[in-house]
């Protein structure tokens, strides 16, 4: 299907419209999804991630403030064993 | 160590942290001092959504096992939200997991296969053999993408990690 409209004329934008190899390229409107689309090692600009939550520096105590605190909303955790935690754990 | 060294949290590392003291066993002590590092300001934690993803699912499985039915909307909302106060009060930077693969519209499974077949099994002194399994491979990449100095987890796998994040294993 994406051969065949290749000979429309298109204006090809080289770096967002590059599929697969070098040189084949289409129409933006083609492109099925993001996903199909291969950028060229130097088309990729290295962006600065932000974070979408910016953790402030946690007073003093926090480190023990959550520890358990599952086992005072649910008290049925309590008979959770270790092994437990590690098969569920590994279970991703 | 400065400030400005951050470590990416694995899901572990908030399971044990938050799960009942009789479950995590000694773990807890070491999530403890970890975040001692984090309050003296020597670290600072980051996650993103995916791994949040990840401590939702087990805590959804362990929360069943221990009620022995499946948990209501209610009850796991009581979690997510403990979960939610704790990385607030730790101070965790939360990075959108989506956001950090779209800029460089990176090859999410091609680079996780990668990590994968950098990586190295390792064997523990009990004659097990440990390996990093895709979704860990993928929490690796989300890390190295935002970027973070090293990986913190109980995962004694990340022991024979070979990306450019640096494992450091509470195991």
């Amino acid at each position: 299907m994406l051969d065949a409209k290749l000979d429309k004329p298109t204006e090809i934008n080289p770096v967002a419209n590059t599929y697969g190899l070098p040189g084949h390229s289409i129409e933006s409107e083609d492109a099925a999804s993001e996903s199909q689309i291969f950028y060229p090692a130097e088309s990729v600009v290295s962006v600065k991630a932000v974070p979408i939550v910016e953790g402030k520096k946690p007073a003093e105590g926090t480190s023990s403030k959550h520890l358990g605190s599952l086992g005072k909303l649910f008290p049925e955790l309590k008979k959770l064993k270790s092994e437990d935690l590690s098969e569920a754990l590994s279970e991703d | 160590m400065s400030v400005s060294e951050t470590a990416y949290i694995d899901a572990n590392v908030i399971i044990y942290h938050i799960f009942p003291l009789e479950a995590s066993g000694a773990a807890h002590k070491k999530t403890v001092r970890l975040i001692m590092d984090v309050e003296e300001g020597k670290l600072k934690l980051a996650i993103s959504t995916f791994t949040i993803g990840e401590i939702k699912a087990t805590s959804k499985r362990l929360l069943a096992k221990a009620l022995n039915r499946i948990p209501n909307e209610d009850e796991l909302k009581k979690i997510a939200d403990e979960v939610e106060r704790t990385l607030s009060d730790w101070g965790v930077d939360i990075y959108d997991a989506e956001r950090l693969i779209t800029p460089a519209r990176t090859l999410i499974i091609t680079e996780a296969e990668r990590i994968i077949d950098f990586s190295i099994p390792i064997k523990t002194t009990d004659d097990k053999w440990h390996m990093i399994g895709f979704a860990d491979a993928l929490a690796a990449l989300f890390a190295s993408k935002i970027p973070t100095k090293y990986f913190a987890t109980f995962d004694v796998a990340f022991r024979g990690l070979k990306w450019s994040v640096t494992p450091m294993v509470l195991w």
